[in-house]
């Protein structure tokens, strides 16, 4: 573990330090992205304000909603000034701000997808900073399993000396693929907004997977609170990810009838 | 030979001019100053925070304000300069926050003791 970074003679937080250069990269991704698609322009400027104030916003105020029954919540001054620093409250959090700010300024079109690639680059360099400092995973007796040491805060497995999960190295290896998956698929999902949805669907479902070795406690049922919070929106991606099917939003992606249009490119066709 | 049907009509008008580099150039003034005032304002807070224990949850409402709805007022004046501006604050407030999760922000006072 390493709670502290040396750098140029001064002490930084590691967590902190690495969920900072994720956003810096991320917002580099964002800048790229942007630039490729003609997007520079004022309105993504609003949409990434929206993101960073929504997001900083989420991951603060997330554990002003982690228990089902208000009385064991703290206050939202409580949550505000000691809140978790959660990253399902922060994403939420964010896309909830790019909506507000676009709908603020009247700006309708699709910006997702020029967040989805800043999002998955970002992700896998700030979980570093969760790799070396929080508690790994659960227990495992697989040969990669790894220690820590017993001062980590909330970690039965560090105090027991079990070798755990490394689970965050599992994310890290999912947001890097996902980066490169992205990245190779973006020319072919050219309809709006969809590389995002398939970004989102893949992460919900991973994480849904993940938290089966991630060190969370569990609350109902042997889930944890992230899992009871991704049930719903895994049901939402799937009729999302299901209309997008039926609609031919991903047939260049799936090498669908190759010579023949999409059903939505058809319909644009009769009405020019 | 009939004239086009278009003929006669009065152009359409321009497009509203851009002003981008403006508003971005403006943005990131509007960081640095809120990054000014934030370090600032710590400064000075850290030396009374052992005499008012309300200190930290008033300094973080009031740079909140201060940035959010500073931001979203100087939004509303519809002016590229401050449109720029404004966003740069609340840009600003964001990345604080989440850089340094609250050591300057007034988010933990806990770290300040």
């Amino acid at each position: 573990m390493v709670p502290v970074l040396r750098l140029w003679g001064f002490e930084v937080p590691t967590h902190d330090f690495f969920v900072g250069l994720g956003v810096l990269a991320g917002a580099f991704m964002f800048f790229v992205e942007a630039r490729r698609r003609g997007a520079l322009r004022e309105e993504s400027l609003v949409a990434v304000t929206g993101a960073l104030v929504g997001g900083a916003i989420g991951m603060r105020l997330s554990g002003w909603v982690e228990h089902l029954d208000p009385a064991l919540n703290p206050g939202i001054l409580d949550a505000w000034m000691f809140g978790a620093r959660s990253v399902l409250g922060g994403l939420t959090g964010a896309y909830a701000g790019v909506l507000i700010a676009k709908r603020l300024i009247g700006y309708r079109e699709k910006t997702g997808d020029l967040f989805a690639p800043a999002v998955a680059l970002g992700m896998a360099i700030g979980r570093v900073g969760c790799l070396l400092t929080e508690a790994p995973g659960r227990p495992t007796t697989l040969p990669w399993g790894i220690h820590a040491p017993p001062t980590v805060p909330e970690c039965p497995g560090c105090l027991a000396g079990q070798a755990m999960h490394p689970s965050f190295v599992y994310e890290i290896a999912f947001q890097l693929a996902a980066f490169a998956a992205l990245i190779w698929i973006r020319s072919r999902v050219t309809r709006p907004g969809e590389l995002f949805t398939l970004y989102v669907a893949a992460y919900a479902i991973f994480r849904f997977l993940v938290e089966f070795v991630r060190a969370n406690e569990t609350v109902w049922l042997d889930l944890t609170r992230p899992q009871w919070f991704l049930i719903p929106g895994l049901v939402l991606v799937a009729f999302r990810l299901r209309h997008g099917h039926r609609h031919g939003f991903y047939d260049r992606l799936l090498r669908k009838g190759e010579g023949t249009q999409a059903p939505s490119a058809r319909l644009g066709a009769d009405h020019s | 030979m009939s004239r086009p049907p278009w003929e006669g009509w009065a152009p359409p008008p321009p497009p509203p001019p851009r002003h981008t580099g403006l508003i971005v150039g403006m943005a990131f003034l509007g960081l640095v100053l809120y990054s000014v005032v934030n370090v600032v304002s710590f400064l000075a807070v850290v030396n009374v925070l052992t005499n008012h224990p309300a200190m930290p949850a008033t300094y973080a409402v009031i740079l909140a304000v201060g940035a959010l709805g500073g931001g979203a007022l100087l939004l509303l004046l519809r002016r590229p300069w401050a449109k720029g501006l404004g966003l740069g604050l609340m840009i600003g407030w964001a990345l604080w926050s989440i850089f340094s999760a609250g050591i300057c922000t007034g988010l933990n006072p806990s770290i300040y003791a």
